[in-house]
């Protein structure tokens, strides 16, 4: 693909500089922080996306990489240079807007010729450019509509389309798949990475859906409360998370309260209280003594219906409900303390005997201790 | 973006509650329809020695349209209150945006402020204007004392700039409301969106903003110029009295009680109005399918 050859050129031929950069962004409305002390690098040709929950900063990131808002301190660069004093419609980027915000009154081909316009580009080459960039998100034939007389899906296409005509260095997307069924959703997101593959354009891709962040995206940076807590691959995230907030917020969890006591390797150890003594790898600086909490992953904690808890952190409790969801089941278990864990296990699984897990089975628990995290439990994000 | 499934909305909703609009028509009928009609009628009748002459004739019409003498205070109005909604909406459209956009706490203050404005007497807002700008007025006077002019300046009152002044005043807080109501359901977002493709302002608001407020634009353009189509007092007086505007035209002609040539004037008048309503609907129309 042309696109493609032309964005490989230009991401090689300078590739000192990381396409993003924050360097210590804050944002205040009024009183509120919206973003504190944020430092981020992303790289050139990365599919990045910011994944918190709502309320967390992740719009007026983008906003302040686009320039529609300013930093209250801090800096932001676009390929190595700081755009504080560049007005949105002179920088390198392009944004797909939450609301997709596609002009009424003009066609969808108005719409995607807007940016090539703006750039003084002769119609001829622009209607060209535009019927390109329609074919690419299989929109062929629509060039005349009105966005009004679009499907949800397609809007969002020519949403996409509109920006990615002017091979931006950056393409900036805020939930752009937000209002879409669930479906429809699924199929957007394979066909936006293998677009993203195609034109090698770096993407900032802002969702508060784990799952699609996890699908999609090279590097994933996890956000809470306006602060930045952890940036990595998918599976970093998800296996090593650095706070409880991101174990919690990325896949569910099991978590145990209690007082931590420091054994060797970075391995903890808590005791809690009718339970036992249950242990993990320490994330973070913890003290001695200081109240923690241990995350397990449902699908670490593994159940044996035969024999008696071997006291190196096994627990027992009863098997308190079975859902099957067809290739895995879900097994919460009442431990005898009153708590409730819940233990995931592929259906073909021939640990154990797996016909005899029911309703009411009395069960030991455990799980390896590296594959259970303990955080400070006063840690408020 | 919605507004296809809004507009069906609309429709359903009109064909089921067409008796809610049984008091408007009764209005309607009150205040408009029979008025005109009874006007109709005169404009048809023919006055002599104080009384009417019940006699069907197109007389009124033809003394109108035989000289030039009342077309062209026909015309004049017309061109005047086109020049004056377009100074209008010119200041109204700029005000309305900044509220829309850059005030945020003092928005309804201001919009109350604009509000409270339509409720003060119209007749003692222009003697105020005539204190400024008579010759004795604050601005000729302020204007010697500092030696900028030696003898008052003489086009501040009794010819069309004043009239156009003075009318602008009285007309901006109408347009501005009807633009503010038309900025206001914009999608901001659109803005954000031009920028987003390099648009600058001023081809933001050529290219987005301006199309989307059109209809808005159209509306505060009908509201402004209609009701100046009657002007009265403000062209008596500050304007000058050789060239007369037509509602005052009128007025002296049925105060002369030339009640059929003063109906038959007042008819085309409206007709003229409406003429210009249609064509300014219809376009709206057009414009949002
Ligand atoms: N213009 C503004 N004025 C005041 N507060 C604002 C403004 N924009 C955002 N905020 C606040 O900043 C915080 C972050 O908002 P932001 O829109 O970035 O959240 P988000 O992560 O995009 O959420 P969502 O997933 O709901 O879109 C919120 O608490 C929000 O109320
Ligand atoms: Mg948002």
């Amino acid at each position: 693909m042309n696109d493609a050859l032309h964005a490989r050129a230009r991401s090689s031929s300078a590739a000192a500089d990381p396409a993003i950069e924050l360097r210590q962004v804050r944002k205040v409305f009024g009183e509120s922080v919206a973003l504190d002390e944020i430092s981020l690098d992303i790289e050139r040709g990365e599919f990045f996306s910011l994944l918190g929950p709502s309320g967390c900063g992740k719009s007026t990131t983008l906003n302040l990489i686009g320039g529609f808002e300013a930093p209250s301190s801090g800096d932001v660069r676009i390929e190595g240079r700081s755009v504080a004093e560049t007005p949105p419609y002179e920088r390198p980027v392009n944004t797909v807007f939450q609301s997709y915000a596609l002009f009424p009154h003009m066609t969808v081909a108005e719409n995607v010729e807007f940016g090539l316009r703006m750039k003084g580009i002769a119609r001829a080459e622009r209607q060209a450019a535009a019927s390109e960039m329609l074919r690419m998100v299989s929109l062929e034939g629509y060039e005349t509509r009105r966005p009004a007389q679009l499907s949800g899906g397609q809007r969002q296409r020519v949403a996409l389309a509109r920006a990615l005509v002017n091979h931006p260095s950056v393409l900036l997307l805020d939930e752009p798949l937000g209002a879409l069924d669930l479906k429809l959703r699924k199929q957007m997101q394979i066909e936006l990475t293998r677009l993203q593959r195609q034109v090698g354009i770096t993407f900032v891709y802002v969702t508060h859906d784990q799952e699609e962040a996890m699908a999609m995206s090279d590097r994933i940076g996890v956000m809470n409360r306006g602060r930045l807590l952890q940036v990595g691959t998918p599976s970093e995230i998800y296996d090593r998370p650095t706070h409880r907030f991101v174990m919690e917020f990325i896949g569910a969890a099991n978590s145990f309260e209690g007082r931590l006591e420091r054994q060797a390797d970075g391995i903890g150890a808590i005791d809690v209280d009718g339970v036992g003594r249950l242990r993990g790898l320490i994330s973070g600086n913890i003290g001695e003594r200081a109240r923690a909490a241990l995350l397990v992953r449902p699908e670490k904690v593994r159940l044996k219906f035969d024999g008696r808890p071997a006291g190196n952190g096994e627990i027992e409790g009863a098997i308190s409900h079975v859902s099957r969801l067809g290739f895995i089941t879900h097994y919460t278990v009442r431990l005898d303390g009153g708590q409730d864990v819940l233990s995931y296990r592929l259906a073909d699984s021939t640990e154990g005997d797996a016909g005899a897990l029911d309703e009411g089975r009395r069960v030991v628990l455990s799980w390896k201790e590296e594959d259970a995290r303990i955080f400070r439990s006063d840690e408020e994000s | 973006m919605t507004a296809g499934r809004a507009d069906i909305g609309v429709h359903a909703r009109e064909q089921t509650s067409l008796w809610g609009l049984f008091p408007m028509v009764v209005v309607q009928l009150a205040l408009f329809v029979v008025p005109i009609a009874i006007m109709f009628v005169y404009s048809f009748w023919t006055t002599q020695n104080y009384q009417v002459i019940r006699e069907w004739t197109l007389a009124n019409y033809l003394v109108f349209f035989e000289s030039w003498t009342y077309p062209s205070v026909l015309f004049r109005t017309l061109w005047m209150s086109a020049v004056i909604t377009i100074a209008t909406l010119c200041f109204a459209y700029p005000f309305a945006y900044w509220i829309a956009r850059y005030t945020q706490r003092w928005q309804k203050i201001l919009l109350g402020a604009v509000v409270l404005s339509f409720w003060t007497s119209g007749l003692l807002r222009a003697y105020a204007w005539m204190a400024l700008l008579g010759h004795g007025g604050i601005i000729n006077k302020g204007l010697m004392q500092i030696g900028v002019i030696d003898e008052p300046l003489t086009f501040l009152l009794y010819n069309p700039f004043p009239v156009i002044l003075v009318m602008t005043y009285f007309s901006l807080p109408f347009a501005a409301i009807t633009i503010f109501a038309s900025l206001e359901k914009m999608d901001w977002a659109l803005v954000d969106a031009a920028a987003d493709l390099g648009a600058n302002p001023v081809r933001t608001f050529w290219f987005v903003t301006l199309p989307q407020t059109i209809p808005g634009v159209i509306s505060a353009a009908i509201l402004t110029f209609v009701p100046l189509m009657g002007m009265f007092f403000v062209p008596l007086l500050v304007g000058n009295p050789s060239s007369a505007m037509i509602a005052p035209l009128i007025a002296n002609l049925m105060q002369a009680f030339q009640l059929g040539l003063g109906a038959a004037m007042s008819f085309i008048v409206a007709v003229v109005v409406m003429i210009i309503i249609v064509v300014a609907w219809r376009y709206i129309r057009l414009e949002r399918p």
